[in-house]
């Protein structure tokens, strides 16, 4: 019963928070131009405050842990080289297929995987996800971006040189970057400075879930069923239950195993959205695995923590 | 020393927040549009939120302090009656005294107050501040629209009765009311949606202030100088003070006094202007006074936080 209500707890008011977003939408609070200006807001400046003040605030001789972070990466690659062979398999359409293989192992770790390990570890728990993502999601970003321009239907070649400029310009990659140098040399920052940075990092998590509600788009599904429902299961069950399984044989316990478990369970970006939208690939079908993996989400995230509370794993 | 870094500390997030607001502006974060979608959500949701999980999570038995409740309301009264005919001096246009007054007297006693409490005693001073604000808030609600109402050079009764019942129905005034009900009748809400509600609340005093820097604009001011001078003057120095030197023979002192200290001081509300259009008013009048108010507000919260600090009344 305790660990019910423990899991309950923490996937909940997440869940909330993205059904008030989808309902304030129907209700006519948002105009399309806030959602666009409110998620540029979000992805440029206060998830980037957020990923900068936990890793900044981060004690590394506690929060790091390289064997996690390796374990991070290499699932990853292979999470990513799996969903591309299995697309390849399932589709014959370059554009299905990009879209298709991005939706089974693009996690929206940032938002949904951080807030997840806070609401069990608090500060903690995401100082730890935090340099693991600061890691995960440049590397992410490049198998993404590699991904969809093998499969783009207009394909110029892989653009290296636009890759590499895509990266050193996100905002994460350089708020991670900030974080660590102002972590490295121990540059502490006067109260008021700490509490204005921690004042707009905290609007982060809740905001980008609001807003993440109010895209949400139930369009037309006729013909998609199929692709939707592989990538929800890649996606939601079969890659997490995978990584966790993995992460269990290798030891992982406690709070390294809850960072395995977020990152990886974490429902399908909607980042990968916008992106597919730019690089020519099925933007319809990313938006579709978007709102369904997180819809689902919320039973997959509850059901994994369940199970690893009650078998004492977390 | 310690004086100045509490001072400081106190008013300087509220400051950079807002600033942060106006350089995103500057960059191209923001539109009418967003910062219009932004308040509403605000408004209706996210400070409703905070005020219900302040209130809620207060316990009434400590920090209900029925002298300082009636202390702050009476100190609303005699601070509206008085800009009422300071008003009088400034115009003889009926729009412009009902700005004035508004101006005056109407403080930015939610978002600036929770967030000034919050830097100077964290969560602890945000609750007891909450308590008060419940019956404070709805208070200086109805003293100003009175005195727009009296002002309104169109006289329509049809409006008074439409705005009394958009006050009562107030989500901010109902979710205060109905936070202080529950309270005393000790039903205990899930915590998953105590924690909905505090995630949402959370975030509500940050980013409204980042609109509020969003909607800064300079310029226009020219021929109502004179008047927004008086009418800030008023606001920042003449009521402070009156309200400040009452509380200390009252006795007051420590989180009481800054309760006063809070509710008093704070720039005038940034709902004034829309107020202001709805009762006729002159909004532009009111708009101006936001911001000079908001402004020197930074300056002069400093010094009475600065003195109450070094007199060691807080």
């Amino acid at each position: 019963m305790e660990n019910l209500i423990f899991s309950l707890n923490v996937v909940l008011p997440l869940f909330f928070a993205v059904v008030i977003g989808y309902i304030l939408k129907k209700l006519g609070f948002f105009s399309e131009e806030f959602l666009n200006k409110g998620d540029k807001l979000a992805f440029k400046i206060l998830i980037p405050f957020q990923l900068f003040r936990s890793i900044y605030t981060a004690d590394f001789s506690a929060s790091y842990n390289s064997t996690l972070l390796i374990f991070c990466i290499v699932a990853l690659i292979l999470t990513g080289v799996l969903s591309t062979l299995f697309a390849l398999c399932v589709r014959k359409d370059n554009a299905v297929r990009g879209a298709l293989a991005q939706g089974m192992f693009r996690g929206n770790i940032i938002l949904i995987g951080a807030s997840l390990i806070s609401s069990m570890y608090n500060e903690e728990g995401l100082a730890a996800i935090s340099i693991v993502s600061a890691f995960l999601i440049p590397i992410l970003n490049i198998m993404c971006v590699i991904l969809l321009s093998i499969f783009d239907p207009q394909r110029k070649g892989v653009d290296f040189k636009g890759i590499l400029i895509n990266i050193i310009t996100n905002p994460l990659v350089i708020a991670g970057v900030l974080g660590l140098i102002v972590n490295i040399s121990q540059i502490n920052f006067p109260q008021f400075m700490e509490k204005t940075i921690s004042d707009i990092a905290g609007i982060a998590t809740t905001f980008a879930l609001i807003l993440l509600g109010g895209s949400f788009e139930f369009s037309d599904m006729r013909g998609r069923v199929a692709d939707v429902i592989y990538s929800v299961v890649g996606k939601l069950i079969v890659f997490p239950a995978l990584c966790m399984v993995a992460a269990y044989m290798l030891g992982m316990r406690g709070m390294e195993f809850s960072v395995v478990m977020c990152v990886f369970s974490a429902p399908t970006t909607v980042s990968g959205y916008t992106m597919a939208k730019m690089m020519n690939s099925d933007a319809q079908l990313s938006a579709l695995s978007v709102v369904f993996s997180t819809l689902f989400s919320a039973f997959t995230l509850f059901l994994f923590i369940y199970i690893s509370k009650t078998l004492g794993i977390i | 020393m310690d004086n100045l870094i509490f001072s400081v500390n106190g008013i300087m997030p509220l400051f950079l927040v807002i600033a942060l607001g106006y350089l995103l502006k500057k960059c191209g974060f923001a539109s009418k549009k967003f910062i219009d979608d932004g308040n509403k959500l605000a408004a209706n949701i996210l400070i409703p939120s905070l005020l219900f999980y302040n209130v809620y999570s207060a316990d009434f038995s400590k920090t209900f302090n029925a002298s300082l409740l009636a202390f702050c309301l009476g100190g609303l009264v005699l601070t509206f009656s008085i800009a009422f005919f300071v008003a009088r001096i400034i115009s003889d246009k009926d729009s412009m005294r009902g700005a004035a007054s508004q101006g005056m007297a109407r403080s930015n006693s939610v978002i600036y107050s929770l967030e000034l409490m919050n830097n100077l005693y964290g969560a602890a001073g945000e609750r007891a501040y909450s308590v008060i604000a419940a019956f404070f808030v709805p208070m200086a609600n109805f003293l100003n629209v009175l005195i727009l109402c009296i002002y309104d050079p169109t006289r329509k009764s049809a409006d008074l009765k439409k705005t009394i019942i958009k006050i009562v129905f107030n989500p901010f005034i109902v979710a205060g009311l109905s936070a202080v009900a529950l309270n005393l009748s000790g039903l205990v809400l899930p915590s998953s949606v105590i924690s909905t509600l505090n995630n949402l609340g959370a975030i509500g005093s940050s980013f409204t202030l980042i609109l509020v820097g969003m909607d800064f604009e300079f310029g226009s001011v020219g021929k109502n100088l004179k008047k927004i001078l008086s009418v800030s003057c008023v606001k920042l120095i003449i009521f402070p003070i009156i309200m400040l030197t009452a509380a200390y023979f009252a006795g007051f002192r420590g989180t009481d006094f800054a309760i006063v200290l809070t509710g008093f001081c704070p720039p005038t509300a940034v709902a004034s202007y829309a107020m202001a259009k709805l009762m006729h008013a002159d909004s532009e009048f009111a708009g101006q006074i936001v911001i000079f108010t908001t402004l020197f507000s930074i300056l002069t919260t400093f010094i009475y936080i600065f003195v109450s600090r070094s007199l060691n009344i807080i």
